[in-house]
This record gives C-alpha cells, sequence and structure tokens, in this order.
C-alpha cells in the first residue's frame, strides 16, 4: 500500500479540491480495493491502472455529492527570488488552482492523470474507458484554459 | 517570469502529497472492520441455519413459508396473463 498511497492521495486531493475529505476518499479508494482484489485481472490491465480506475471513480463521486468548500493545504513553497516574483508566483498559483477548478471534470481527471501522475495515454484511455484520442483531446483543452489562466505572462505550456 | 516556468513549479506544488502518517493503518482498521462484519455476518446466517435444522416446527413454518411464497408467485403470473 505504501507503494501506492501517495499518487493516489495526490490524485484524489487534485481532483476533490477538498482537504477535509479526500484522505477519507483515498481510505475508501484502498477499501474497495480490498473488496474487488478478487475481481482484478492482470491480463486486462495493471494493478495501478486499476487503482487509478477506482480513485478516479471514488473522487468523481465526491466531486458530484459535495461542491468544494476549501482548498487543498498545500506545501507552501521557499523561494530565493525577490517578494514581488513570490507574490506573482502567488497570483498565478492561485489562477491555475481557479482554473483546474473549473475544469470539467472529464477533463480535469485525464489532465492530473497524464500532467501530475505522469500516467501514459494508453494508461489514462483504459482509466477513463475512452480512446486516447479522446484522452489527448482532453488533455489539450485542459492545457489551453490553463494557459489562458496565465495570460499575463509570456510564452507557451502547450 | 514565464509562463513555462509558472506552470511547471505550479504542477510541481501540486504533485507534493502531504500524507499523515496514520494513513496506512487507517486503511488496515478499516479492512479490519470489514472483515469483522463479514464474519459477522456468515455467523448470523450459520447460527440461523443451524437453529432451523435443529428445530422441526421451524422446518416446518419454512417449508410453509416457501409453498405459499411459491403459490403466491403463480397466482400473480397467472394474474398477469389473464390481464393480458
Amino acid at each position: 500500500m505504501e507503494r501506492y498511497q501517495k499518487p493516489v492521495i495526490t490524485f484524489v486531493r487534485n481532483v476533490i479540491d477538498d482537504s477535509h475529505v479526500c484522505e477519507d476518499i483515498a481510505q475508501e479508494v484502498f477499501l474497495t480495493a480490498y473488496k474487488l482484489l478478487s475481481s482484478f485481472d492482470p491480463d486486462r490491465s495493471e494493478f495501478s491502472t486499476w487503482l487509478f480506475t477506482i480513485a478516479r471513480n471514488k473522487s468523481l463521486n465526491a466531486l458530484k455529492k459535495k461542491r468544494p468548500l476549501s482548498m487543498p493545504r498545500l506545501p507552501e513553497r521557499t523561494s530565493s527570488v525577490n517578494p514581488s516574483d513570490v507574490l506573482s508566483q502567488k497570483e498565478s498559483f492561485d489562477e491555475l488552482d481557479r482554473a483546474l477548478r473549473e475544469l470539467p471534470a472529464t477533463q480535469k481527471t485525464a489532465f492530473i492523470l497524464a500532467e501530475l501522475e505522469k500516467l501514459s495515454h494508453a494508461e489514462i484511455a483504459q482509466i477513463e474507458g475512452v480512446r486516447i484520442g479522446t484522452v489527448k483531446s482532453r488533455i489539450s483543452r485542459a492545457k489551453s484554459k490553463l494557459q489562458s489562466a496565465l495570460k499575463n505572462l509570456d510564452g507557451e505550456i502547450l | 517570469m514565464k509562463r513555462r516556468q509558472v506552470y511547471d513549479a505550479w504542477k510541481q506544488q501540486r504533485q507534493q502529497a502531504d500524507c499523515q502518517p496514520g494513513f496506512a493503518e487507517a486503511v488496515m482498521n478499516r479492512i479490519r472492520e470489514h472483515e469483522r462484519e463479514k464474519h459477522r455476518t456468515f455467523c448470523g446466517v450459520y447460527e440461523l441455519m443451524e437453529m432451523i435444522s435443529a428445530c422441526p416446527l421451524a422446518q416446518a413454518a419454512l417449508i410453509i413459508a416457501g409453498v405459499l411464497a411459491g403459490l403466491v408467485r403463480v397466482a400473480f403470473v397467472i394474474g398477469m396473463f389473464l390481464r393480458t
């Protein structure tokens, strides 16, 4: 479990954006995995893909039941740059957080799995139950929305 | 700052999960509770079966209940055919 607890908690926290419930949901993911372990088929998917499928479904259910009330407590970054840069970075982070929160659920999970969990498009397609092309398009749309949240900065993220 | 730098720094921050130290233990406790609950349910069913097999009156009651349920089901199907 220790191998998977960090990626699962990170995923759930990023999807549901509520620090109070994310740990409960992550616990439920592991409990459900334990209950359904006999239905896991190693020939059909990797264990991590199967676990992320459970995590995705649990997170989306929690998201439907309860709209986010609070932001997750993320660790503060220490930086050696000057205070105005730190302030502008914080504003940019807030904008990105808001843009991520406002993404449609399917784009959000695809984006988080690809960019934060570093899963391949094939794995994400299996988790989301869609084709690879759909995954690519969802990630691309999510990125372009996040990019527009940083409209006052130069450069591209895509 | 460039957009890419900010984006990468934000992603890096988002990738950091601060796991509570007791997380694995909490999951194990829930699994143990689930196992206990499963065992209790199984024991309840097992005890009921033992009680029925030990008591002739309970066996007769079970058979009568089964026959009645079957008759109700047959009557229901006949009623459905008659209506159509």
